[in-house]
Parts: C-alpha cells; structure tokens; sequence
C-alpha cells in the first residue's frame, strides 16, 4: 500500500506509483518537500506555457489570430491540469 | 492546464542500495541532475545520497518526460504557427514574447532547418537561457545544423555560469568540434564536471584524445587539490585503453602523492579492471614510482591487483610490477593471501618455496 505523499506525486506526474518505488523508504517530510517542487515545478512550467503562448498570439498577423488562439487554446476544457486527481 | 498524455508503460524500478564510492558517486551526479530538474538545492535532495544510481536516474528521466508530455500537442501547433510568420518576426516573438522555457520546448517540435534559421537571429545569451530546458535528445538535428561558432559561444556563456549539469547533457549530441571549442579555455574544473555529468560517457575518448597533455595534468591536479580522486577515475574509466595509458602515464610523472591519491581511489571502487591493464604502457621509472606508494603496500590492495592480473591474465605486467616493487610492498605481497593460491603461483611460474617468485 502507497504511502499518500507517494500516492499524490504520483497521481501529479500522471505516472502509476510502482514508478516511484525508490521513495518508499524515505520520511514523509523529505518526499513532501520533493513533492512541492514537483509541484512547483509544473505550475512553473503551466504558467509559462499559458503566458508565452498568450503573447505569442499578438506576433500572429491579425488576420489569423483568431485561428491561431483557437488551435493553441481551443482545448482547454480538456487539459489535464495538476490538481484533476491529486 | 496540460493536456492528456499517453500512458507510460510500467517498468520495474531498482531499489538495491550502494555499494563503493564509485556508487555513492554516481548517486551524487544523479542527484544534481533532478536538483536541476527541479530546480532545487542539492541539499533538499541529499536525502537520497544512498539511493541507487539507476533507480535516480529513471526517477529523473520520468520527472523531465512528464513536464514535457503535459503540453506536447500544443507545442506541435505553435510549432506549425511559426511558419506562419516571417523568421524575424517569430525570433522576436521567441524572445519577447514565448520566453526561453517555452523556446525550448516548441524547438524540439521545429523541422530542424527552420529552427536553424531561428536560432541565428537570436542572441547567444538567450540561446544559452533557451538550452538550460532543452531535451537534446529531441534537438540533435538542429544542433547538427547550427554554425559552430554559435554553438561555442552559447557553450562558453553556460561554462561561465557554471552550468554543468546542462553542457553534461550537450557534450556528446554536439559535433565534437564544437565541445572542443567550448572546453577550450574551460578551468580543469569546469571539465572535470562537464565530464561527470556527461549523459553518455562514450564520447569522452573521442574529446580527451585531442586535449593536450598540460589540460590533462591540470585535471589531475585538480582532483588531488580538492580531494576528488575518485570524480577523475570515475572518468578515467570510462575512457578507452590508449587514453587510460596515457593518462597513466602522465599521473607518473607527478609527484608521488598524486599516485597515492589516485591508486587508494583506484582501491576504494576496485577499479584494477580498468587501471592494470593501462600500468603496461608506462616504463620501468615511472612504473616504480607508481605502484611504491603507501596505499600499494596493503596486503588487501595488493590481492586484489594479484587477482585481476591473474584474471587478465597479465603475467608480463605483473613481472615487471615485482621487479621494481621495494621490499616493504613484497612483505605485504607475500601477506596478501592470493599468493598462496597454488593456481596463481603456477601462472606466475613460481615455485612452492618461493614466497615471491623469482622477480
């Protein structure tokens, strides 16, 4: 049985938990700072991909911006964001 | 905000712990690797010093994977997007807009020539900011492509900002010209770090062959100063036999407490395999100086140098070794108890009463 920590990691990089087997004898407080940079780690990277694609839009001749937000953007509601299951 | 990834495919993870320093080493390298990846001091992953190399880095590899897997598709489309534009305007737009994180991850969904032509209207420190999230193993086309001048200067830029763990990943996806071009001018200890944290150890023979020999002892005298001889035999052992000889070789002719240093690092991950064989090359002076140093004169190192000469079946090597051995190191060798091994004396041709042969 998996230990939370290891459960939510786990469930964060959508990997199964046997992935992260090595950790199972480590202290909770250790994987937990492991954990939030993880963590911090994807909302980093969530957050320049959100923002440099934004921007990056206006560098789109007008015309095809809107096309161009749509195909960059237009999937949203099917993102799998951190938190869907952790 | 990512988006649906294919699912991985589940594979056993080693768990077995360390064993030498060799291992510990290992763990050491791997570790600074998902420090970085992480963006995290090495001390908030020291906890996992004792852990296995090979379980680290599958850890790692899976960490990076999944970062980059959670908007692949997207990448792809803006990818698509930038052959809307003029290449200037996407240069632009790639440094004032996108940013270097996110450069870095549409490159590796760029057809090579036209991130080539992209890369050369953008300036080598965003360049270098642009490689620290490159995956080179996704960009080695465009790295195949790029003018060598460039490439050298981004290097040079993250050996200046003491980016190892980033040039460790490029050394070997790199044209070997263009390494060369950024180590040269490099300190031994930029180096010696590129070196360790190299991802694929195989393209060091090719790299070492053409540095001289004064960068080479100056390595050496590096690890000796800051105690890191197992860091350069680790490396040393990766090398092919001509490179082990002639950095053999050159460790001779250095005074002795490098040899020391070296051969107790030698001892310590029982890396005789690698180094014995490269102790052929090096004349009867320099032999002497090599092989009468304190660490030799343990009766556990010197079974151990019997055993793996004998499993090499190094006889010739082994004659000359006790032909200029002095007498405390032939006491620890009759000591040692491999040299009472009736089947070691035979391939030595000694006799019964010999305690050490007739060398």
């Amino acid at each position: 049985m998996s230990r939370p920590v290891l459960t939510a990691m786990a469930r964060r990089l959508d990997l199964p938990v046997e992935r992260l087997a090595l950790l199972e004898a480590y202290d909770d407080a250790d994987l937990t700072v492991l954990d939030d940079a993880v963590s911090l780690a994807i909302r980093a990277e969530d957050r320049a991909v959100t923002e440099g694609l934004e921007e990056a839009v206006r560098f789109v001749p007008r015309p095809l911006r809107s096309r161009a937000r749509a195909m960059l953007f237009g999937d949203r509601s099917g993102g799998r964001g951190e938190g869907r299951r952790g | 905000m990512g988006e649906p990834v294919a699912e991985p495919v589940v594979e056993p993870v080693p768990t077995a712990r360390p064993a030498n320093a060799a291992t510990r080493l290992a763990a050491r390298i791997e570790l600074a690797k998902l420090a970085h990846e992480l963006d995290l001091g090495l001390d908030e992953v020291s906890f996992l010093a004792d852990a296995d190399p090979v379980a680290l880095r599958a850890l790692r590899t899976d960490v990076a994977e999944r970062l980059l897997a959670r908007h692949a598709a997207r990448f792809a489309r803006i990818a698509h997007l930038s052959s809307l534009v003029p290449v200037g305007v996407a240069a632009k737009a790639a440094q004032h807009a996108v940013g270097p994180l996110v450069s870095a991850r549409i490159a590796g969904s760029l057809p090579p020539a036209e991130a080539v032509r992209l890369a050369e209207r953008l300036p080598p420190e965003f360049l270098a900011d642009v490689t620290l999230s490159l995956d080179p193993s996704r960009v080695a086309g465009i790295l195949a492509a790029l003018d060598l001048d460039l490439l050298a200067r981004v290097g040079r830029l993250l050996v200046a900002r003491g980016e190892h763990v980033v040039l460790g990943r490029f050394v070997s996806v790199v044209p070997t010209a263009a390494a060369l071009a950024v180590v040269d001018g490099a300190g031994p200890g930029d180096l010696l770090r590129v070196a360790l944290f190299a991802e694929d150890r195989s393209v060091l023979p090719a790299l070492v062959a053409r540095l001289d020999d004064r960068v080479l002892v100056a390595v050496l005298e590096l690890a000796h100063a800051d105690d890191a001889h197992v860091d350069a035999l680790t490396l040393v052992t990766s090398l092919d036999p001509a490179s082990r000889s002639r950095i053999v070789g050159l460790l001779a002719g250095l005074p002795e407490d490098r040899a020391a240093g070296f051969l107790t690092a030698v001892a310590a991950i029982d890396a005789w395999p690698e180094v014995l064989p490269a102790l052929a090359d090096v004349e009867d002076g320099a032999l002497r100086t090599l092989v009468n140093v304190p660490p030799t004169a343990e009766p556990a190192v010197l079974d151990a140098v019997l055993r793996t000469a004998h499993g090499l079946d190094l006889a010739v090597l082994l004659r000359r070794v006790l032909a200029v051995l002095d007498p405390a190191h032939l006491a620890a060798l009759r000591a040692a108890p491999v040299a009472a091994d009736p089947d070691v004396r035979a391939w030595l041709g000694w006799g019964v009463d010999e305690p050490h042969g007739g060398a």
